[in-house]
């Protein structure tokens, strides 16, 4: 046959050719491919984070009694520090009872510190005892901290409310701080990691007549410092972020955070109707008071904030 | 000294002392779960077969299950709660694991440096607290003077009344989670992405496999845990939603925001009726509860690559 014959004469393109040939028109395609994908991406990314940079800009700005397009800028048009001022009451009279914005700062502060650093202590060591110690219970401690783990917030806030006006906690500091002091989320993650710890280097530590108490704090606490910085930092932004307890069990201005005094300046309280914010630069100003420390946490310690959200996804 | 030897030998040469050191780590832990977990879950319990209103406070009474008939038939607005919330829940989950996928697949294949920065980019409005959060928003959906509104005027459009009114405000609250919430997913899913072997892909290019083929035979099946996970934990976090409630709409324009979550703060914190809101949070924790052990098992079953 012919057929054979042009075969042989006119050879098909080798398969390394033909390789280069599909490689360099998927390079076309990738070079395409990612301009767009880029396009999207920034896209996106200004759509959902441009409104919070117009805040942060107008709350820089001397604004009128009503926002209009002249007051949403890139930069503010009259930088001035008035909303701050307006917010901290400073050219208020000398008799009028200020706004007590920094009792608010240190409030949330003292939310976002103390229980981060009992969580630290008491979630290592409970997760020590229950990987590495046998002893009577232990499944049944493990199991209830497991079951509770999903219980939603509304279940335990609404008697916990009750509580603290049984023990006449409503407006002090315990009944802020208490209810984060342990954490049974930190716990069962410290227990999944400090399991991956070889229990030989334990029980060599304690063949050389190592306190239990000397192994976790030589052996055990060292190892653990990178899910330590985990659990702190997500318990750091968990306590200055949080609105809801400190809303309902503060009732005096001095007992706000934050978050919630920034709901009380919002004027959250009339049922079914949307709020008016009459006075936008306070609210403004407040908010990046509140936001500001966040971003930068999340900036230093982006790293822990990333694997705090990856951390639950793997299976431990 | 001897007191001292004596108390070493108690706790490192007994038998026991492993048993010792274990409660005295335990110890705080469990005096915690024990007063701020376990009592106020029972309590919650007991609450829910009470009659318990702080206008009767003097006469709290067991009602046996009343409480939950009076949920289960409706008189106290549980299932519109339940519509409005399931209502949110279809619109925002699909969507929100649809974006954050879209994005993840876009992000992967770029460099650390530009990955990183899209990755912080999203999940920025993820670390900014609810409340700022509602502010920047309130002023987004402002019925009158909102960016939403000048932007649809410069278009030329007609503006929206956003969540003043009761036909788009729960539309709204829904937009604002498709414009910053998919943090976490685009998280997981880059994080995902990265564990699924390249040689899968190569392979597939040997076979001249399309880019569609590509996705469907092999990022989707090995994606799928992740999905999973995502979905399972934006369930939970949906019907729970609240601060979108609490913040911007109180429950209303004519209920039309009414979560369940509002509908349980409103009837212990406005109208007192503790007794009520505990069933309304018991039955709510047993939804979540369900999902979650079905979550379990899914993953249990679906989760080796």
């Amino acid at each position: 046959m012919l057929e054979g014959d042009t075969v042989t004469a006119q050879p098909q393109p080798s398969y390394e050719s033909r390789l280069a040939y599909s490689f360099e028109r998927t390079e076309r395609l990738r070079k395409i491919g990612k301009a767009l994908a880029y396009l999207i991406l920034t896209a996106w990314a200004v759509m959902s984070l441009l409104p919070i940079y117009f805040t942060f800009i107008m709350s820089f700005d001397n604004l009128g009694k009503s926002l209009t397009m002249r007051d949403v800028r890139f930069w503010p048009l009259e930088p001035s520090l008035k909303n701050f001022r307006d917010l901290f009451q400073l050219d208020a009279p000398f008799w009028l009872e200020k706004r007590p914005v920094m009792r608010w700062f240190i409030n949330s502060a003292l939310v976002a510190t103390i229980p981060t650093i009992s969580n630290l202590i008491f979630d290592s060591m409970g997760g020590y005892a229950l990987a590495k110690l046998k002893f009577p219970g232990r499944n049944l401690i493990f199991l209830s901290i497991v079951a509770t783990m999903m219980i939603p917030g509304f279940v335990t806030f609404i008697p916990l409310y009750r509580m603290m006006h049984e023990y006449a906690w409503m407006d002090t500091y315990w009944a802020l701080l208490f209810p984060g002091f342990a954490g049974v989320g930190g716990i069962f993650l410290m227990k999944q990691n400090i399991q991956t710890l070889p229990t030989s280097v334990l029980e060599a530590a304690r063949i050389d007549a190592c306190s239990e108490f000397k192994i976790y704090w030589r052996i055990v606490l060292p190892t653990a410092k990178p899910i330590l910085a985990i659990i702190g930092i997500t318990s750091f932004m968990g306590g200055w972020n949080s609105y809801f307890w400190p809303y309902l069990v503060s009732k005096s201005k001095k007992m706000l955070t934050l978050q919630a005094g920034l709901s009380s300046l919002m004027g959250a309280g009339i049922s079914g109707m949307p709020p008016s914010l009459t006075d936008y630069g306070i609210v403004m100003a407040a908010a990046v008071i509140a936001a500001i420390p966040m971003i930068i946490v999340f900036f230093i310690f982006q790293k822990y904030v990333v694997q705090g959200i990856t951390v639950g996804a793997v299976k431990g | 000294m001897n007191l001292k030897a004596a108390w070493k030998r108690y706790f490192e040469d007994s038998k026991y002392s492993e048993w010792r050191w274990a409660y005295i780590f335990l110890a705080v832990d469990l005096a915690w779960s024990a007063l701020f977990l376990f009592y106020p879950l029972i309590r919650a319990f007991i609450f829910s077969l009470q009659e318990f209103n702080l206008s009767n406070i003097g006469n709290v009474r067991f009602i046996g299950l009343k409480n939950y008939i009076d949920i289960l038939t409706d008189t106290s607005g549980w299932w519109h709660s339940v519509k409005i919330t399931a209502m949110y829940t279809l619109f925002t989950v699909p969507v929100n694991i649809a974006i954050a996928m879209g994005l993840s697949l876009l992000i992967h294949p770029l460099g650390d440096r530009s990955a990183n920065f899209y990755k912080s980019a999203f999940y920025l409005p993820g670390v900014i607290s609810a409340t700022v959060m509602s502010v920047i928003m309130i002023w987004v959906f402002s019925p009158m003077s909102g960016l939403a509104n000048l932007i649809l005027e410069k278009l030329g459009l007609p503006t929206l009344r956003w969540y003043g009114s009761p036909d788009t405000a729960l539309l709204t609250l829904m937009l604002m989670i498709w414009l910053s919430g998919h943090g976490m997913g685009v998280l997981l899913y880059t994080a995902a992405l990265k564990r699924v072997p390249q040689s899968l892909y190569e392979a597939a290019d040997i076979d001249a496999a399309s880019g569609w083929s590509k996705f469907w035979r092999i990022t989707w099946p090995l994606l799928k845990p992740t999905t999973l996970y995502v979905l399972v934990i934006q369930l939970i976090e949906s019907f729970q939603t609240f601060s979108g409630a609490f913040f911007i709409t109180r429950g209303g324009p004519i209920r039309s925001t009414e979560f369940v979550n509002w509908r349980i703060y409103e009837t212990f914190y406005r109208y007192g009726n503790f007794g009520l809101a505990s069933a309304m949070a018991v039955v709510l924790m047993f939804v979540i509860m369900v999902i979650s052990l079905v979550n379990f098992k899914l993953l249990g079953t679906d989760v080796e690559y």
